[in-house]
Protein backbone atom coordinates (compact mmCIF):
# COMPACT_ATOMS: atom_id res chain seq x y z
CA UNK A 1 0.00 0.00 0.00
CA UNK A 2 2.50 2.52 1.10
CA UNK A 3 4.32 1.29 -2.09
CA UNK A 4 1.15 2.41 -4.40
CA UNK A 5 1.61 6.29 -2.54
CA UNK A 6 5.40 6.12 -2.68
CA UNK A 7 4.60 5.54 -7.08
CA UNK A 8 1.76 8.00 -6.84
CA UNK A 9 4.14 10.48 -5.32
CA UNK A 10 7.05 10.21 -7.54
CA UNK A 11 4.99 10.80 -10.10
CA UNK A 12 4.28 14.47 -9.32
CA UNK A 13 7.82 15.06 -9.01
CA UNK A 14 8.36 14.75 -12.33
CA UNK A 15 6.69 17.54 -14.92
CA UNK A 16 4.25 15.52 -16.55
CA UNK A 17 2.89 14.79 -13.08
CA UNK A 18 2.63 18.07 -12.32
CA UNK A 19 0.99 18.93 -15.74
CA UNK A 20 -1.56 16.33 -14.85
CA UNK A 21 -2.22 17.83 -11.87
CA UNK A 22 -2.55 21.43 -12.63
CA UNK A 23 -4.88 20.24 -15.70
CA UNK A 24 -7.01 17.70 -13.99
CA UNK A 25 -7.50 21.00 -11.07
CA UNK A 26 -8.08 23.38 -13.88
CA UNK A 27 -10.69 21.04 -16.00
CA UNK A 28 -12.48 20.20 -12.62
CA UNK A 29 -12.78 24.04 -12.03
CA UNK A 30 -13.95 25.19 -15.39
CA UNK A 31 -16.24 22.08 -15.32
CA UNK A 32 -17.21 23.26 -11.38
CA UNK A 33 -18.03 26.96 -12.80
CA UNK A 34 -19.82 26.14 -15.68
CA UNK A 35 -21.39 23.05 -14.79
CA UNK A 36 -24.71 24.62 -12.53
CA UNK A 37 -25.90 26.76 -15.39
CA UNK A 38 -25.39 23.64 -18.24
CA UNK A 39 -27.63 22.01 -15.95
CA UNK A 40 -29.98 24.85 -14.96
CA UNK A 41 -29.93 25.41 -18.51
CA UNK A 42 -30.93 21.98 -19.76
CA UNK A 43 -27.93 21.73 -22.08
CA UNK A 44 -26.20 18.66 -20.06
CA UNK A 45 -26.44 16.72 -23.31
CA UNK A 46 -24.95 19.59 -25.73
CA UNK A 47 -21.78 19.04 -24.29
CA UNK A 48 -21.87 15.39 -25.30
CA UNK A 49 -22.52 16.69 -28.87
CA UNK A 50 -20.25 19.05 -29.10
CA UNK A 51 -17.59 16.53 -28.21
CA UNK A 52 -18.58 14.06 -31.29
CA UNK A 53 -19.19 17.32 -33.23
CA UNK A 54 -15.74 18.49 -33.34
CA UNK A 55 -14.01 14.95 -34.10
CA UNK A 56 -13.84 15.15 -37.59
CA UNK A 57 -12.91 19.04 -37.31
CA UNK A 58 -10.27 17.30 -35.08
CA UNK A 59 -8.91 15.37 -37.91
CA UNK A 60 -8.54 17.91 -40.18
CA UNK A 61 -7.00 20.26 -38.28
CA UNK A 62 -3.75 17.64 -38.00
CA UNK A 63 -4.10 17.23 -41.60
CA UNK A 64 -4.25 20.51 -42.86
CA UNK A 65 -1.47 21.08 -40.10
CA UNK A 66 0.59 18.16 -41.07
CA UNK A 67 -0.12 19.61 -45.14
CA UNK A 68 0.82 23.28 -44.39
CA UNK A 69 3.09 22.80 -41.87
CA UNK A 70 1.85 24.83 -40.15
CA UNK A 71 1.64 25.06 -36.01
CA UNK A 72 -0.66 22.12 -34.66
CA UNK A 73 -2.59 23.27 -31.84
CA UNK A 74 -4.22 26.17 -33.95
CA UNK A 75 -4.95 24.13 -36.64
CA UNK A 76 -6.43 21.89 -34.42
CA UNK A 77 -8.66 24.66 -31.94
CA UNK A 78 -9.79 26.10 -35.19
CA UNK A 79 -10.64 23.17 -36.87
CA UNK A 80 -12.68 21.28 -34.02
CA UNK A 81 -14.45 25.06 -33.67
CA UNK A 82 -15.32 25.10 -37.51
CA UNK A 83 -16.66 21.46 -37.03
CA UNK A 84 -18.60 22.06 -34.15
CA UNK A 85 -20.30 25.01 -35.07
CA UNK A 86 -20.72 23.03 -38.53
CA UNK A 87 -22.71 20.09 -36.33
CA UNK A 88 -25.11 22.61 -34.07
CA UNK A 89 -26.08 24.47 -37.83
CA UNK A 90 -26.54 21.15 -39.40
CA UNK A 91 -28.87 20.40 -36.50
CA UNK A 92 -30.32 23.59 -36.79
CA UNK A 93 -31.44 23.01 -40.36
CA UNK A 94 -32.54 19.73 -40.27
CA UNK A 95 -34.88 20.65 -37.27
CA UNK A 96 -36.37 23.23 -39.27
CA UNK A 97 -36.17 21.78 -43.16
CA UNK A 98 -38.28 18.03 -41.92
CA UNK A 99 -40.02 19.04 -38.71
CA UNK A 100 -38.11 16.26 -36.76
CA UNK A 101 -37.71 16.71 -33.17
CA UNK A 102 -34.57 18.24 -32.32
CA UNK A 103 -32.96 15.01 -30.14
CA UNK A 104 -33.91 12.78 -33.18
CA UNK A 105 -31.76 15.45 -35.65
CA UNK A 106 -28.94 15.44 -33.02
CA UNK A 107 -28.00 11.65 -32.81
CA UNK A 108 -28.16 11.18 -36.78
CA UNK A 109 -25.39 14.40 -36.66
CA UNK A 110 -23.76 13.05 -34.28
CA UNK A 111 -23.22 9.59 -35.45
CA UNK A 112 -22.87 11.10 -38.92
CA UNK A 113 -20.19 13.79 -37.93
CA UNK A 114 -18.10 11.03 -35.57
CA UNK A 115 -18.30 8.96 -38.48
CA UNK A 116 -17.20 11.16 -40.69
CA UNK A 117 -14.14 11.54 -38.53
CA UNK A 118 -13.50 7.55 -38.16
CA UNK A 119 -13.44 7.19 -41.64
CA UNK A 120 -11.41 9.95 -42.18
CA UNK A 121 -8.69 8.55 -39.85
CA UNK A 122 -8.94 4.95 -41.26
CA UNK A 123 -7.90 6.88 -44.29
CA UNK A 124 -5.26 9.03 -43.33
CA UNK A 125 -2.82 6.79 -42.28
CA UNK A 126 -0.28 9.54 -41.73
CA UNK A 127 -2.51 11.92 -39.92
CA UNK A 128 -1.05 9.82 -36.50
CA UNK A 129 -4.70 10.66 -35.10
CA UNK A 130 -5.25 8.51 -31.79
CA UNK A 131 -8.84 7.24 -31.48
CA UNK A 132 -8.77 6.09 -28.18
CA UNK A 133 -6.98 9.50 -26.71
CA UNK A 134 -9.77 11.76 -28.31
CA UNK A 135 -12.30 9.23 -26.83
CA UNK A 136 -10.80 8.98 -23.72
CA UNK A 137 -7.94 11.78 -23.21
CA UNK A 138 -4.52 11.38 -22.01
CA UNK A 139 -4.12 13.83 -19.55
CA UNK A 140 -0.53 12.42 -19.17
CA UNK A 141 0.37 13.80 -22.67
CA UNK A 142 -1.09 17.51 -22.00
CA UNK A 143 1.65 20.50 -22.50
CA UNK A 144 1.76 23.85 -20.96
CA UNK A 145 0.28 24.93 -23.84
CA UNK A 146 -2.72 22.85 -23.22
CA UNK A 147 -2.50 23.73 -19.53
CA UNK A 148 -2.36 27.80 -20.17
CA UNK A 149 -5.39 27.59 -22.55
CA UNK A 150 -7.11 25.73 -20.06
CA UNK A 151 -6.36 28.10 -17.41
CA UNK A 152 -7.57 31.35 -19.40
CA UNK A 153 -10.93 29.61 -20.54
CA UNK A 154 -11.15 29.31 -16.89
CA UNK A 155 -10.61 32.94 -16.46
CA UNK A 156 -12.78 34.27 -19.10
CA UNK A 157 -15.86 31.83 -17.79
CA UNK A 158 -15.10 33.12 -13.89
CA UNK A 159 -14.99 36.60 -14.88
CA UNK A 160 -18.28 36.35 -16.82
CA UNK A 161 -19.77 34.36 -13.81
CA UNK A 162 -18.98 36.95 -11.38
CA UNK A 163 -18.92 40.43 -12.75
CA UNK A 164 -22.44 39.37 -14.75
CA UNK A 165 -24.02 37.07 -11.89
CA UNK A 166 -27.38 39.10 -12.27
CA UNK A 167 -27.09 39.13 -15.65
CA UNK A 168 -27.02 34.98 -15.74
CA UNK A 169 -29.42 34.72 -12.60
CA UNK A 170 -31.99 36.94 -14.53
CA UNK A 171 -31.66 34.81 -18.10
CA UNK A 172 -31.48 31.17 -16.23
CA UNK A 173 -34.47 32.49 -13.99
CA UNK A 174 -36.41 33.40 -16.95
CA UNK A 175 -34.78 34.63 -20.29
CA UNK A 176 -38.17 36.82 -21.72
CA UNK A 177 -38.74 38.56 -19.03
CA UNK A 178 -35.00 39.13 -18.37
CA UNK A 179 -34.24 40.31 -21.68
CA UNK A 180 -37.44 43.07 -21.48
CA UNK A 181 -35.91 43.92 -17.78
CA UNK A 182 -32.80 45.27 -19.88
CA UNK A 183 -30.48 42.82 -18.72
CA UNK A 184 -27.96 41.73 -20.80
CA UNK A 185 -29.45 38.49 -22.33
CA UNK A 186 -28.11 38.85 -25.47
CA UNK A 187 -24.39 38.36 -24.79
CA UNK A 188 -25.43 35.38 -22.71
CA UNK A 189 -27.30 34.04 -25.63
CA UNK A 190 -24.26 34.84 -27.58
CA UNK A 191 -21.48 33.86 -25.11
CA UNK A 192 -22.77 30.54 -23.73
CA UNK A 193 -22.43 28.59 -26.61
CA UNK A 194 -19.23 29.41 -27.44
CA UNK A 195 -17.87 29.19 -23.81
CA UNK A 196 -19.74 25.99 -23.37
CA UNK A 197 -17.47 25.17 -26.58
CA UNK A 198 -13.77 26.18 -25.75
CA UNK A 199 -14.77 24.07 -22.28
CA UNK A 200 -15.53 21.02 -24.36
CA UNK A 201 -12.44 21.98 -26.86
CA UNK A 202 -9.71 22.70 -23.63
CA UNK A 203 -11.09 19.40 -21.65
CA UNK A 204 -10.96 17.23 -25.23
CA UNK A 205 -7.56 16.45 -25.12
CA UNK A 206 -7.05 15.52 -21.17
CA UNK A 207 -10.07 14.03 -20.08
CA UNK A 208 -11.88 12.77 -23.78
CA UNK A 209 -14.08 13.43 -25.95
CA UNK A 210 -16.75 11.02 -23.72
CA UNK A 211 -16.31 12.17 -20.44
CA UNK A 212 -16.50 15.93 -21.38
CA UNK A 213 -19.83 16.12 -20.78
CA UNK A 214 -19.92 14.08 -17.27
CA UNK A 215 -17.19 16.53 -15.83
CA UNK A 216 -19.71 19.28 -17.13
CA UNK A 217 -22.48 18.00 -15.55
CA UNK A 218 -21.70 15.92 -12.30
CA UNK A 219 -20.90 18.94 -10.10
CA UNK A 220 -23.84 20.58 -10.27
CA UNK A 221 -25.75 17.39 -10.44
CA UNK A 222 -23.92 16.25 -7.07
CA UNK A 223 -25.09 19.49 -4.99
CA UNK A 224 -28.27 19.72 -6.51
CA UNK A 225 -26.91 23.13 -7.46
CA UNK A 226 -29.54 25.61 -7.99
CA UNK A 227 -27.70 28.94 -7.99
CA UNK A 228 -25.44 30.17 -10.98
CA UNK A 229 -22.64 30.08 -9.04
CA UNK A 230 -22.02 27.37 -6.70
CA UNK A 231 -18.82 27.22 -4.39
CA UNK A 232 -19.71 23.44 -3.18
CA UNK A 233 -20.48 22.33 -6.82
CA UNK A 234 -16.37 24.06 -7.31
CA UNK A 235 -14.97 22.27 -4.40
CA UNK A 236 -16.87 19.20 -5.06
CA UNK A 237 -15.83 19.52 -9.02
CA UNK A 238 -11.95 20.00 -7.76
CA UNK A 239 -12.29 17.41 -5.13
CA UNK A 240 -13.67 14.14 -7.64
CA UNK A 241 -10.45 15.32 -10.44
CA UNK A 242 -8.24 15.30 -7.68
CA UNK A 243 -9.32 11.94 -6.63
CA UNK A 244 -10.13 10.82 -9.70
CA UNK A 245 -6.36 11.68 -11.28
CA UNK A 246 -4.96 9.69 -7.70
CA UNK A 247 -6.90 6.76 -8.74
CA UNK A 248 -6.04 6.53 -12.30
CA UNK A 249 -2.39 7.10 -11.46
CA UNK A 250 -3.16 3.94 -8.37
CA UNK A 251 -4.93 1.59 -10.97
CA UNK A 252 -3.28 2.89 -14.44
CA UNK A 253 -7.01 3.94 -15.65
CA UNK A 254 -7.82 6.72 -17.82
CA UNK A 255 -8.30 9.69 -15.83
CA UNK A 256 -11.35 11.10 -17.35
CA UNK A 257 -13.24 7.57 -16.89
CA UNK A 258 -11.91 7.08 -13.51
CA UNK A 259 -12.96 10.65 -12.70
CA UNK A 260 -16.88 10.08 -14.55
CA UNK A 261 -16.95 6.23 -12.10
CA UNK A 262 -16.47 7.72 -9.04
CA UNK A 263 -19.02 10.39 -10.17
CA UNK A 264 -21.47 8.12 -10.80
CA UNK A 265 -20.78 6.23 -7.83
CA UNK A 266 -21.36 9.18 -5.86
CA UNK A 267 -24.41 10.64 -7.50
CA UNK A 268 -26.25 7.05 -6.81
CA UNK A 269 -24.95 7.08 -3.37
CA UNK A 270 -26.64 10.28 -2.59
CA UNK A 271 -29.85 8.92 -4.36
CA UNK A 272 -30.12 6.24 -1.77
CA UNK A 273 -29.26 8.87 0.53
CA UNK A 274 -32.07 10.61 -0.02
CA UNK A 275 -34.51 7.86 -0.52
CA UNK A 276 -33.65 6.49 2.23
CA UNK A 277 -34.31 10.06 4.35
CA UNK A 278 -37.45 10.47 2.33
CA UNK A 279 -38.80 6.87 3.34
CA UNK A 280 -38.25 7.49 7.96
CA UNK B 1 -51.25 57.27 -26.23
CA UNK B 2 -50.15 54.07 -24.60
CA UNK B 3 -49.56 51.96 -26.93
CA UNK B 4 -49.83 52.28 -30.88
CA UNK B 5 -49.54 49.98 -34.07
CA UNK B 6 -49.79 50.40 -37.66
CA UNK B 7 -50.98 47.70 -40.46
CA UNK B 8 -49.69 45.26 -37.84
CA UNK B 9 -49.50 41.45 -39.44
CA UNK B 10 -48.39 38.88 -36.52
CA UNK B 11 -47.24 35.23 -36.83
CA UNK B 12 -44.19 33.12 -37.06
CA UNK B 13 -43.93 32.41 -41.38
CA UNK B 14 -44.72 35.17 -43.95
CA UNK B 15 -46.62 32.34 -45.68
CA UNK B 16 -48.86 31.97 -42.95
CA UNK B 17 -49.48 35.44 -41.11
CA UNK B 18 -52.44 34.77 -38.06
CA UNK B 19 -54.06 38.19 -38.88
CA UNK B 20 -54.91 40.59 -41.36
CA UNK B 21 -53.26 44.07 -41.57
CA UNK B 22 -54.69 46.12 -38.71
CA UNK B 23 -53.89 49.38 -36.73
CA UNK B 24 -54.83 50.74 -33.93
CA UNK B 25 -54.00 52.59 -30.23
CA UNK B 26 -54.95 52.33 -27.06
CA UNK B 27 -54.80 56.08 -25.78
CA UNK B 28 -56.47 55.81 -22.27
CA UNK B 29 -55.41 54.11 -18.85
CA UNK B 30 -57.98 50.80 -18.49
CA UNK B 31 -58.10 47.31 -18.34
CA UNK B 32 -58.12 45.59 -21.48
CA UNK B 33 -58.34 41.95 -22.78
CA UNK B 34 -57.44 40.09 -25.66
CA UNK B 35 -59.89 37.00 -25.77
CA UNK B 36 -60.07 34.54 -28.32
CA UNK B 37 -59.67 30.16 -28.80
CA UNK B 38 -55.83 28.61 -28.63
CA UNK B 39 -53.89 28.93 -31.90
CA UNK B 40 -55.42 32.20 -32.90
CA UNK B 41 -52.38 34.52 -32.39
CA UNK B 42 -53.56 36.13 -28.95
CA UNK B 43 -49.88 35.61 -27.50
CA UNK B 44 -47.48 36.12 -30.85
CA UNK B 45 -50.09 39.51 -31.06
CA UNK B 46 -48.59 40.24 -27.26
CA UNK B 47 -45.29 39.39 -27.81
CA UNK B 48 -44.96 41.18 -31.03
CA UNK B 49 -46.27 44.31 -29.04
CA UNK B 50 -43.95 43.79 -26.48
CA UNK B 51 -40.75 43.11 -29.27
CA UNK B 52 -40.34 39.54 -27.87
CA UNK B 53 -41.08 38.85 -31.88
CA UNK B 54 -40.45 41.10 -35.02
CA UNK B 55 -43.86 42.15 -37.08
CA UNK B 56 -44.96 40.09 -40.20
CA UNK B 57 -44.98 43.96 -41.61
CA UNK B 58 -46.40 47.26 -39.86
CA UNK B 59 -45.04 48.27 -37.40
CA UNK B 60 -45.86 49.14 -33.47
CA UNK B 61 -44.69 51.33 -30.69
CA UNK B 62 -44.65 51.57 -26.98
CA UNK B 63 -45.18 55.39 -25.45
CA UNK B 64 -41.46 56.36 -24.33
CA UNK B 65 -40.34 53.09 -25.50
CA UNK B 66 -37.70 53.19 -27.98
CA UNK B 67 -35.60 49.92 -27.13
CA UNK B 68 -36.49 47.07 -29.16
CA UNK B 69 -35.73 45.11 -27.01
CA UNK B 70 -35.73 47.92 -24.06
CA UNK B 71 -31.80 47.63 -23.04
CA UNK B 72 -32.06 51.33 -21.63
CA UNK B 73 -31.89 50.58 -17.78
CA UNK B 74 -35.25 51.31 -16.73
CA UNK B 75 -37.84 48.54 -17.90
CA UNK B 76 -40.76 50.54 -19.85
CA UNK B 77 -42.75 47.83 -19.73
CA UNK B 78 -44.48 45.51 -17.29
CA UNK B 79 -44.58 41.86 -18.37
CA UNK B 80 -46.29 38.85 -16.54
CA UNK B 81 -45.41 35.72 -17.97
CA UNK B 82 -47.28 32.45 -17.41
CA UNK B 83 -45.56 31.11 -14.12
CA UNK B 84 -44.24 28.16 -15.85
CA UNK B 85 -42.14 30.64 -18.20
CA UNK B 86 -39.88 30.58 -14.62
CA UNK B 87 -37.44 28.04 -14.86
CA UNK B 88 -38.57 25.16 -12.03
CA UNK B 89 -34.98 24.32 -11.33
CA UNK B 90 -33.78 27.38 -10.69
CA UNK B 91 -33.78 28.42 -6.83
CA UNK B 92 -35.08 32.22 -6.28
CA UNK B 93 -36.86 33.48 -3.41
CA UNK B 94 -39.79 35.80 -4.35
CA UNK B 95 -38.00 38.63 -3.02
CA UNK B 96 -35.30 38.03 -5.41
CA UNK B 97 -37.58 37.44 -8.12
CA UNK B 98 -39.37 40.85 -7.51
CA UNK B 99 -36.16 42.62 -7.45
CA UNK B 100 -35.26 41.02 -11.27
CA UNK B 101 -37.99 43.58 -12.38
CA UNK B 102 -35.54 46.57 -11.50
CA UNK B 103 -33.38 45.53 -14.03
CA UNK B 104 -29.80 46.23 -14.01
CA UNK B 105 -30.54 49.32 -11.81
CA UNK B 106 -30.94 48.62 -8.05
CA UNK B 107 -31.03 51.62 -5.78
CA UNK B 108 -32.27 51.99 -2.76
CA UNK B 109 -35.47 53.48 -4.03
CA UNK B 110 -35.98 50.52 -5.94
CA UNK B 111 -35.35 48.28 -3.00
CA UNK B 112 -37.89 49.95 -0.55
CA UNK B 113 -40.74 50.10 -3.93
CA UNK B 114 -40.14 45.72 -4.01
CA UNK B 115 -41.16 46.17 -0.09
CA UNK B 116 -44.50 47.89 -0.50
CA UNK B 117 -45.11 45.74 -3.25
CA UNK B 118 -44.36 42.67 -1.95
CA UNK B 119 -46.94 43.95 1.45
CA UNK B 120 -49.01 45.18 -0.95
CA UNK B 121 -49.65 41.65 -3.05
CA UNK B 122 -49.84 40.22 0.40
CA UNK B 123 -46.57 38.08 -0.46
CA UNK B 124 -44.78 39.50 2.28
CA UNK B 125 -44.83 36.38 4.58
CA UNK B 126 -43.54 34.14 1.58
CA UNK B 127 -40.63 36.60 0.32
CA UNK B 128 -38.00 34.45 1.92
CA UNK B 129 -39.47 31.35 0.46
CA UNK B 130 -38.66 29.51 -2.91
CA UNK B 131 -40.81 30.83 -5.98
CA UNK B 132 -41.92 27.29 -6.99
CA UNK B 133 -43.20 26.37 -3.08
CA UNK B 134 -46.18 28.87 -3.83
CA UNK B 135 -49.47 28.49 -4.55
CA UNK B 136 -50.76 29.49 -8.11
CA UNK B 137 -52.43 32.11 -6.94
CA UNK B 138 -48.83 33.33 -4.74
CA UNK B 139 -46.90 32.75 -7.57
CA UNK B 140 -48.97 35.02 -10.06
CA UNK B 141 -49.20 37.52 -7.68
CA UNK B 142 -45.47 37.18 -7.22
CA UNK B 143 -45.03 37.65 -10.76
CA UNK B 144 -47.42 40.98 -11.23
CA UNK B 145 -45.20 42.47 -8.50
CA UNK B 146 -41.78 41.83 -10.34
CA UNK B 147 -43.89 43.60 -13.20
CA UNK B 148 -45.19 46.41 -11.35
CA UNK B 149 -41.41 46.84 -9.31
CA UNK B 150 -40.23 49.52 -12.76
CA UNK B 151 -43.44 51.82 -12.61
CA UNK B 152 -44.42 50.95 -16.01
CA UNK B 153 -47.44 52.64 -17.30
CA UNK B 154 -48.31 49.57 -19.53
CA UNK B 155 -48.61 45.77 -18.48
CA UNK B 156 -49.05 43.08 -20.35
CA UNK B 157 -50.31 39.62 -18.83
CA UNK B 158 -50.03 36.13 -20.52
CA UNK B 159 -53.08 33.98 -19.13
CA UNK B 160 -52.46 35.01 -15.57
CA UNK B 161 -55.91 33.18 -14.82
CA UNK B 162 -55.42 30.24 -16.47
CA UNK B 163 -54.44 28.59 -13.08
CA UNK B 164 -56.32 29.96 -10.66
CA UNK B 165 -59.84 29.08 -9.26
CA UNK B 166 -63.09 31.18 -9.19
CA UNK B 167 -62.48 32.89 -6.25
CA UNK B 168 -58.32 33.90 -7.11
CA UNK B 169 -60.18 34.97 -10.35
CA UNK B 170 -61.92 37.53 -8.66
CA UNK B 171 -59.29 38.37 -6.58
CA UNK B 172 -56.94 39.12 -8.98
CA UNK B 173 -59.26 40.65 -11.66
CA UNK B 174 -60.77 42.99 -8.75
CA UNK B 175 -56.85 43.92 -7.84
CA UNK B 176 -55.87 44.45 -11.08
CA UNK B 177 -58.89 47.03 -11.75
CA UNK B 178 -58.13 49.01 -8.74
CA UNK B 179 -54.39 49.21 -9.40
CA UNK B 180 -56.23 50.70 -13.23
CA UNK B 181 -57.94 53.26 -11.03
CA UNK B 182 -54.89 54.34 -8.49
CA UNK B 183 -52.25 54.43 -10.87
CA UNK B 184 -54.48 55.12 -14.39
CA UNK B 185 -51.88 52.62 -15.97
CA UNK B 186 -53.13 50.45 -18.85
CA UNK B 187 -53.23 46.65 -18.55
CA UNK B 188 -53.72 44.11 -21.11
CA UNK B 189 -54.78 40.51 -20.13
CA UNK B 190 -54.57 37.66 -22.49
CA UNK B 191 -57.46 35.19 -21.60
CA UNK B 192 -59.70 32.64 -23.31
CA UNK B 193 -62.36 34.27 -22.00
CA UNK B 194 -63.76 36.60 -19.30
CA UNK B 195 -67.40 36.55 -19.39
CA UNK B 196 -67.17 36.84 -15.58
CA UNK B 197 -65.27 40.14 -15.41
CA UNK B 198 -66.28 42.02 -18.80
CA UNK B 199 -68.14 44.40 -16.52
CA UNK B 200 -64.73 45.01 -14.67
CA UNK B 201 -63.01 45.51 -19.06
CA UNK B 202 -62.65 48.70 -20.35
CA UNK B 203 -62.66 47.24 -23.96
CA UNK B 204 -61.49 44.14 -25.46
CA UNK B 205 -60.69 42.08 -28.86
CA UNK B 206 -62.36 39.17 -29.90
CA UNK B 207 -59.93 36.91 -32.52
CA UNK B 208 -62.19 34.93 -34.42
CA UNK B 209 -61.56 32.20 -36.60
CA UNK B 210 -64.49 31.23 -39.30
CA UNK B 211 -62.73 28.29 -40.97
CA UNK B 212 -60.13 26.27 -38.98
CA UNK B 213 -57.27 27.69 -41.40
CA UNK B 214 -58.29 31.01 -41.88
CA UNK B 215 -56.69 34.06 -41.34
CA UNK B 216 -58.20 35.84 -37.85
CA UNK B 217 -60.24 38.19 -37.89
CA UNK B 218 -60.53 40.74 -34.88
CA UNK B 219 -63.50 41.91 -33.67
CA UNK B 220 -63.58 44.83 -31.35
CA UNK B 221 -65.92 45.40 -28.48
CA UNK B 222 -66.64 49.19 -27.98
CA UNK B 223 -69.76 49.22 -26.62
CA UNK B 224 -68.86 50.64 -23.33
CA UNK B 225 -67.07 54.00 -25.14
CA UNK B 226 -63.66 52.42 -25.04
CA UNK B 227 -60.91 54.46 -25.37
CA UNK B 228 -59.35 51.83 -28.42
CA UNK B 229 -59.67 52.66 -31.95
CA UNK B 230 -58.87 50.04 -34.39
CA UNK B 231 -59.36 49.78 -38.51
CA UNK B 232 -58.15 47.63 -40.72
CA UNK B 233 -60.13 45.83 -43.45
CA UNK B 234 -61.47 42.76 -42.07
CA UNK B 235 -62.60 43.92 -38.89
CA UNK B 236 -65.95 43.81 -37.31
CA UNK B 237 -66.03 47.01 -35.57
Amino acid sequence: MLKVFEDIFSYFTMEFGQIALVGTLLVALLSGLLSPSVVLKEKSYVGDLLAHYVFPGVVAGYFVAGFFSIPMLPALFVGAALSGYLGTFVVEFLVKSLRVPNDAASVVTLTGFFGLGVVAVSKLKGTRVDLHAFLFGNILALTWVDVILLGLVALVTACLLFFMRSDWEAWICDPEFARLAGFRVNVLERFFPVLLTLAVLVSLFSVGALMVSALLTLPAVLVSSRRVVSPKSILLSLGIGVLGLLGALAFDWPVGSAIVTLGLFLVLGKAVVVRALRCF
Amino acid sequence: MFLRWENLVTGFAKSNPLNQPFSGEISEPGLYAILGPNGCGKSTLMRTWIGLMNPLSGTSQIEHCNCKHSRNDTPCLGYVPQFHRVNPHFSITVRDLVRQGLGRTVDGEGLARVEKLLLEWDIMGDAGRPFHELSMGQKTRALVARALVSQPKLIFMDEPLASLDAHCQNVLINALKDLVNRTQICVLIIDHHLEHHSELLDGYFIFQREHYLDVCTIAFSRDRGTPIHTEGSDLEC
